[in-house]
């Protein structure tokens, strides 16, 4: 009788035992996995969408600034302000991209990216130059897949531009030199701040000889806002045809197109 | 003689019930040492290591560092690079940067070495680390040179 009564407090003890130690470790479960917290596996898809995105602004600005200075090379000096040459400049940006695309593809061969940059039909660079307000622009629109990232039609258009406004209204005489003030802005939206004393030149044109001639700059200053002001030499004369052309830091040409009201 | 033997079991039980107390949290807690993923750590480092590289490549790409190293090629860039690299990235880490140069020719990019590895770590130093990162990264300077820059991160290894 005694034997049995030990045997059930036995069993008991064990039982109980056994029941805290499940409900411990049950607590001691959850506890972690509050305390690690769970997240997803990192993939890398957005830093190399990030690169991808800045790099092809930077292609796409090399792209145009051979352009504008293979354009700028083909002007004949002439009475004419439309004799530029637009097929080689074009050319280049869209050979430079090929190679952009092509390398990209070969860094990320390992990542299954597809890249397409552009129809081979759309015009990668524009320039409307000869005028005041001015500008050189290139335009791509980028779509990347990365079948291994498990990211596909990742699309991104992307524009690049130097716009120069030469102010109409800012044109003053200062005995044998003339004043004018101009704006310059990038990227559509943003204003250029950075122009060095030599990344403007200007011409004037010379109807007597039917020649283009330099004009020297004296003065040089930022004024804020993007907007320049520029002394050179050169009497003020009503209806006097100018060029001015403007050069930024990423090497990108506007040539603005003027007459002296 | 009866009530010795009753206290003698009595306590025998009460071995018998530690006894089996120790087996089963044995148990249980060789069971939570074996369920457990120990290479955790190291995969969340992995992927703190792959941050760092891009973050550091797109920090010397956005502030001019690499059109003034890569870019303008003049003598002693790479040192340039390596101080460069070595303000950003943490202290304890190791790094191995490779820069390859994109040549077009007719129609086919080929990706050649533009320079020696720039590295803080002897060339046996990375097998040591239980983990390495390897970031690859797409740079195009103004003078219309591509480059892919390959950035290997790790935390073991051999420091020079």
């Amino acid at each position: 009788m005694r034997s049995r009564r030990c045997r059930s407090g036995q069993f008991i003890v064990i039982t109980a035992l056994m029941i805290g130690i499940i409900a411990l470790s049950t607590a001691i479960f959850l506890y972690e996995t509050q305390v690690y917290q769970q997240h997803f596996r990192y993939r890398p898809y957005q830093d190399v969408t990030i690169d991808l995105e800045n790099d092809v602004k930077r292609a796409l600005a090399c792209s145009l600034a051979n352009a504008t200075i293979t354009y700028n090379g083909s002007w004949v000096p002439s009475g004419s302000w439309t004799s530029f040459g637009f097929d080689a400049g074009e050319g280049y940006a869209k050979q430079f991209l090929q190679q952009w695309r092509l390398t990209v593809i070969n860094a990320f061969a390992g990542q299954g990216v597809n890249l397409v940059v552009n129809n081979v039909s759309e015009y990668i660079v524009n320039m409307t130059w000869a005028k005041p307000d001015s500008m050189s622009s290139a335009n791509a629109t980028l779509t990347v897949n990365m079948t291994t990232l498990g990211m596909f039609s990742w699309e991104r258009n992307v524009t690049i531009t130097l716009r120069v406004a030469v102010n109409m209204t800012s044109f003053k005489s200062s005995g044998a030199n003339t004043n004018l003030t101009f704006r310059a802005t990038e990227d559509i939206q943003y204003i250029v701040n950075d122009l060095p004393n030599t990344s403007v030149r200007l011409s004037f044109y010379n109807s007597s000889t039917s020649t283009w001639k330099n004009a020297s700059v004296l003065f040089f200053d930022y004024m804020g806002n993007g907007v320049y002001a520029v002394t050179f030499t050169k009497t003020y004369v009503s209806g006097l045809r100018m060029m001015m052309w403007v050069k930024d830091r990423r090497n990108i040409l506007v040539a603005a197109g003027f007459t002296l009201p | 003689m009866i009530e010795v033997r009753g206290r003698s079991k009595g306590q025998l039980r009460v071995i018998e019930a530690v006894l089996a107390t120790i087996i089963i949290f044995t148990t249980f807690a060789s069971a939570a040492y074996l369920l457990k993923s120990h290479r955790t750590w190291a995969t969340r480092h992995l992927e703190e290591l792959e941050k760092t590289g891009y973050n550091a490549l797109q920090r010397l790409a956005e502030s001019g560092g690499l059109e003034m190293t890569v870019g303008d090629s003049r003598p002693g860039w790479e040192v340039h690079l390596k101080l460069l690299l070595e303000t950003i990235l943490p202290a304890s880490v190791y790094y191995n940067l490779t820069i390859l140069a994109s040549r077009y020719q007719n129609g086919i990019v080929t990706l050649e070495d533009y320079s020696q590895a720039i590295t803080n770590v002897q060339s046996a130093g990375f097998i040591n680390s239980p983990e390495i990162a390897s970031v690859t990264y797409v740079y195009t300077c103004r003078n219309a040179k591509v480059y892919v820059l390959v950035l290997q991160l790790a935390t073991g290894g051999e420091a020079q």
